[in-house]
Parts: C-alpha cells; sequence; structure tokens
C-alpha cells in the first residue's frame, strides 16, 4: 500500500490528509489527520467558574467570542440562573458579529482564491493577493466585512480579541447609545458586501459544478440549534438532527444531555476525536455541524432576504438536505446576510439598551452545560464544579471536532475523483485543501494546536519507505 | 490624522509594553490610539486614512528606543497577521498610497508568561510615553 501525505493550509491551524494506495494504485482510504495537542480540558481544571469564560477564550485567537459566551452559558446553568433579556440580546448581538467577521475571513480571505482564480491556478498568485490584484473590490469588501464584524465585538467587549465581557450570569457591561450607532451606521456597507458576495457566488456556481459533486457530496445526518418555531437559531433553542431527505430524525433535544445522545469515538492516528450520533453508532452516525448543516435543519431563517436566499439553496436538491459540503460556501453567504439583518433589529430593540445586564448568585449546580452555535457549528462546553466553584471537570466538543468524520469522507471522496496513477498534481493537493476548507475547521480550537505542519508532500511506499517529498511555503 | 498603533501581548511581561503604550496614550483631536496583539488585515483603511503612522512595539534586546522610518515592504499573502511594511504595502496596493510611518520600539528582555515590565523596560517604556505626549501635543 502508498501513502501520499499533503499538509493543509489556510485553514486555521495546520493538518495532514493522508491518502492510502492499493497495490492496484486506486485509493483505498484517505485520512485527514490533526497532529497537535494543547489540552485546554486539563490545565482548566483547578480554576474556577468565574474565569473560565476568559480562560477558554484563550482557546482561539480567530473565534474567542464563541468560546467566550459558551463558557458563560455553562457558567449560566452551574448558577442556575435565567440571565436579563437585555444580556441575552447583547450576547446574540456579539454572536452575529462574531458570525459575520469569521464567515468573512473564511469566504474572503481564505477561500476566495480558490473560488476566483481556480483549484488549478499557479499557487503563486492563487492567493489573497492574486485575488487583489484580479478583483480589488473583492479584497477591499472582505476587510470591511470583517472589520464591521470584530468592531461589533470590540464595541461591546471593549476589545476585539479575547474581551473578557460575558460572565456567569450575564455581561459585565451594557451597550452604550454611542456603540449602538456606530455599528447601526456601517451596517448598510456591510449589507450590499453581503449582498454582493452571494450574487457573485450564484452567479458562478456553474463553474464549480466538477467540485459541488466531489467535494463531500453524499448523504449523512445534519445537527443544529433550531429556534422553538423551527427557525434558525444560534444562541438558544434545541437540537434537531436531519437526515440527507431532511426528515427529521430527533428534534426537540435538550443541549444539556447531549451525552446521551453523542458519543465521542478516538482513534490512533488522530488527537481529534470523531463524534457521532449515538443512535446510529459508530461511524454510521456521523453528521455535520456549521452552515449547511444549520440551513439544512432550520425551516426558516427568519429575516426577509435571508429566506430568500434560502428558497434559492433549498432549490438545489428540492424537498432534500443539500449534501455537498462545497456548498458551505453557500451557507456561510446566506448566514452573513441573514445575520446582518438579524444585527438591524437588535440595534432597532429598544431593551438593546437596557443597563439589566447581570444576574447575581452563587453555586447552584455542580455541573453546567453550554451549548450554542459557534460560526463553524455546534459548540458544546461540559464542566463540573465543586461546592465553591472550583472546576474538576472540563469537556469541549468544537464544531471542527463533530464535522471531523465528515471531513475524512470528503477527502476520501476527492482522492478517488482526482487522483490519476501516482502523480500528485498541483490541483489534486489544491482541491484536497478545498474540500478540507469548505468546513472552515478550527483546529486551533479542535485540539487547541500549537505550533505549525511542515508544508511538505510525502510519497511513502508499501513497506513504510519515502518515494518522494515534495515541499512548499505556508 | 495620526495614527499611533500599540502591539503586544497582555500576558507576555515585556512583549506588551506597546500595548501599555496605547492604553495610556490619550486621544486627541487628529489623533487617533489603538492598542493590537497583531497588525491583521483591518488595519488597512484605517492605515489608508492617516498621514503619519507611529507603530509601537517591544524590541528583544538592549539600547535606547530607537524610531525608523518603515516603508512598504514586499506583499504578503493577507493572513491574520501582517509586519508593519506588508501593512503599509497592502495599503498602497489597496488605496493607492501608504501614509509615512514609524516604527518605534522599546528594548525588552523578559517575554516570559505574566504581567509588569522588567525594570530596564518600564523607565524606557515611560520616557517613551512622556515623549509621544509631548510630541503629539504640538510641544515638539
Amino acid at each position: 500500500m502508498r501513502h501520499l501525505r499533503i499538509p493543509v493550509t489556510r485553514i486555521e491551524g495546520h493538518g495532514l490528509i493522508t491518502v492510502h494506495l492499493g497495490e492496484d494504485g486506486r485509493v483505498r482510504e484517505a485520512r485527514f489527520h490533526v497532529t497537535e495537542v494543547r489540552g485546554f480540558e486539563r490545565f482548566c481544571v483547578g480554576r474556577t467558574i468565574w474565569e473560565m469564560p476568559a480562560l477558554t477564550a484563550r482557546i482561539c485567537g480567530i473565534c474567542p467570542v464563541s468560546h467566550l459566551l459558551c463558557s458563560a452559558k455553562a457558567g449560566d446553568a452551574v448558577l442556575a440562573v435565567r440571565i436579563p433579556r437585555p444580556a441575552e440580546k447583547l450576547r446574540r448581538l456579539m454572536n452575529l458579529g462574531q458570525i459575520v467577521q469569521s464567515h468573512a475571513l473564511s469566504f474572503f480571505h481564505l477561500s476566495s482564491p480558490d473560488l476566483l482564480l481556480g483549484w488549478d491556478a499557479d499557487p503563486k498568485v492563487r492567493n489573497i493577493l492574486g485575488v487583489a490584484a484580479f478583483d480589488r473590490k473583492l479584497a477591499l469588501d472582505g476587510i470591511r466585512l470583517r472589520a464591521f464584524g470584530q468592531e461589533i465585538i470590540e464595541i461591546l467587549g471593549g476589545k476585539r480579541i479575547h474581551p473578557a465581557w460575558a460572565v456567569p450570569g450575564g455581561v459585565n457591561q451594557p451597550l452604550t447609545e454611542e456603540g449602538r450607532d456606530r455599528i447601526a451606521a456601517k451596517l448598510p456597507e456591510a449589507m450590499r458586501i453581503a449582498q454582493d458576495a452571494l450574487a457573485y457566488y450564484e452567479s458562478r456556481m456553474g463553474s464549480w459544478a466538477e467540485e459541488i459533486e466531489h467535494f463531500g457530496n453524499f448523504p449523512s445526518l445534519f445537527m443544529a440549534l433550531v429556534a422553538p418555531d423551527g427557525s434558525w437559531e444560534h444562541y438558544g433553542g434545541f437540537l434537531r438532527v436531519v437526515d440527507a431527505e431532511r426528515r427529521i430524525v430527533a428534534d426537540g433535544l435538550d443541549p444539556a444531555r447531549y451525552p446521551e445522545y453523542i458519543g465521542e469515538a478516538v482513534e490512533p492516528w488522530s488527537y481529534l476525536k470523531f463524534p457521532y450520533y449515538k443512535p446510529y453508532g459508530y461511524p454510521e452516525g456521523m453528521y455535520r455541524v456549521g452552515p449547511l448543516a444549520r440551513l439544512n435543519c432550520c425551516e426558516r431563517f427568519g429575516t426577509k432576504l435571508a429566506d430568500e436566499a434560502l428558497s434559492r439553496f433549498r432549490a438545489l436538491a428540492p424537498g432534500k438536505a443539500v449534501t455537498a459540503s462545497f456548498h458551505y460556501h453557500y451557507a456561510r453567504l446566506i448566514e452573513i446576510l441573514g445575520a446582518l439583518e438579524k444585527i438591524g433589529e437588535l440595534l432597532s430593540d429598544p431593551e438593546i439598551l437596557s443597563t439589566r445586564v447581570r444576574a447575581e448568585a452563587g453555586i447552584n449546580e455542580l455541573e453546567g452545560v453550554g451549548v450554542h452555535e459557534a460560526p463553524r457549528g455546534t459548540l458544546i462546553h461540559h464542566y463540573g464544579v465543586d461546592e465553591t466553584g472550583v472546576i474538576r471537570r472540563v469537556n469541549l466538543i468544537v464544531s471542527t471536532g463533530h464535522n471531523n468524520l465528515a471531513m475524512n469522507r470528503t477527502v476520501a471522496q476527492i482522492a478517488e475523483h482526482w487522483l490519476s496513477g501516482r502523480e500528485i498534481t498541483e490541483g489534486l493537493l489544491n482541491r484536497l485543501e478545498g474540500g478540507i476548507r469548505a468546513y472552515d475547521p478550527c483546529l486551533s480550537c479542535s485540539v487547541h494546536a500549537v505550533g505549525r505542519m511542515p508544508l511538505r508532500v510525502v510519497l511513502v511506499g508499501p513497506e513504510g519507505e519515502i518515494l518522494a517529498e515534495r515541499t512548499r511555503g505556508a | 490624522m495620526i495614527l499611533v498603533i500599540g502591539l503586544g501581548h497582555p500576558l507576555r511581561r515585556d512583549d506588551g509594553v506597546g500595548l501599555w503604550i496605547a492604553q495610556n496614550l490619550e486621544e486627541r483631536e487628529g489623533v487617533k490610539v489603538l492598542g493590537a496583539q497583531e497588525l491583521t488585515p483591518e488595519l488597512i483603511p484605517q492605515l489608508a486614512a492617516a498621514d503619519l503612522v507611529i507603530f509601537v512595539d517591544a524590541r528583544h534586546g538592549a539600547g535606547p528606543v530607537r524610531w525608523e522610518r518603515v516603508k512598504p515592504g514586499p506583499t504578503p499573502p493577507l493572513t491574520h497577521t501582517l509586519p508593519p511594511q506588508g501593512l503599509l504595502s497592502w495599503t498602497a496596493r489597496l488605496f493607492g498610497s501608504a501614509p509615512e510611518a514609524w516604527l518605534v520600539t522599546v528594548p525588552a528582555r523578559d517575554f516570559s508568561l505574566g504581567e509588569g515590565f522588567s525594570p530596564r523596560t518600564r523607565l524606557a517604556a515611560e520616557a517613551l510615553l512622556r515623549r509621544l505626549r509631548a510630541y503629539l501635543g504640538g510641544e515638539e
């Protein structure tokens, strides 16, 4: 058996793909390895519940807000409080800002080079630099849209990276009128950018038909939070699981009881666990989370423009779930648009300026689970504490972990379609990376990564000998 | 408009000196002050709107506070973090021109985990803060 080792770049952190060939030269198996480890779950033990939002926000510099909010929700559960309504609205506002900035980073900075310049383009130009040379407006739009999302975070939290703003019981400072007006003033431009990007994607879809067909296009389950009325949700509500036919497999699942329906398998070749839907077993219980799953699970978005876009998205697979992981990009753009609409709604709610933003309480439960939708998918923080609020046990399940089985399936599908003979073409490498990138995995989050994978390709023979090695820059 | 960007990590002792400058330097008419852990692409439009940019960062080693003129360098990939030269070159590429820019570095030697500066960095930072206040206040 031969192995092709392919480092993955332009994702949050670095991974490695090995393609395992049989003696007949055909793809037998492909694996997306996560080879880095940090161990936040261990070193948070011994800290207090009050420190957890700020501590776990350090898991990732890209999505600290997701961990901050989820951790605060787990803290709410330990305090056994319902936070004030304005505090929930403010947390929602920050999470929507996070969705906008993270999705903008994924689409404009990381993925647009592939989409705009093609997977076979020279790697020297197939980056955002090449995009800027080709389409200056698109590059600037990406910068401005991401800056808008980050500004929301900064206005609410006092800073854009690692704001220690959400706390168990609520948030530690309200939104000022001046802050609200600053966000509102920039909303129209953000809306224009989101609509332009969506129109661009929809107009270009036909040119990506082959990639859409083979970038992780397979039946699976999908899981996401939905509101009690079935509409799109990112902060509260219940978990729903649908299948590839968009039939509801499970609904109204209490997120706090996730161990009853989510199992976590371990493979010796990856530090990233393999969550699965327990009733279906491992690995048949493979499910996807994130933008694609959220759109497949919800019945409507709940805002005008996003719902119009959602109906066009649904038309890709009438009556069924959209199963092509390539369309994570499409779902991401629709979510940006809908998130901006929801930001507009929140800004016009007078309660958003209320100063009643925190419930005070002591330790009332010895266990707490926080679940919400991070940009990349469902995020779970589960803490066990002692009577004084000192952490005794931590379990984190992040979106990249939920998608682990699907990402492995995706690289296998891409290798099966584009690998021909023993030649590792630039086009194959780029598509393998692109297939993974569609999920926008965050390895910093998933294993809390340190260090970087070397950028190399290694061809290993049947006896494990290295047949060829290839290196390229980050 | 003069834009001051203080860089650093608040939990890496002397590394946080640029951030400390940004936190302690007052904004005034025509002067905007930002603190950041890294130079990210979102700063590009703000650079484009500035006439003069002053980056303040820690510099490993001894010696005085250094002022160095920086100009647009090679245009690096637009990722999460950019050097001052890269940020300037992206500004020039996307907006047609880049502002005059200076990189001010403060000597630093303790980059261990924690808060607070080593004595030499503390003295240098306080002196730089006084000088920037005087300069930005029009006294120099």
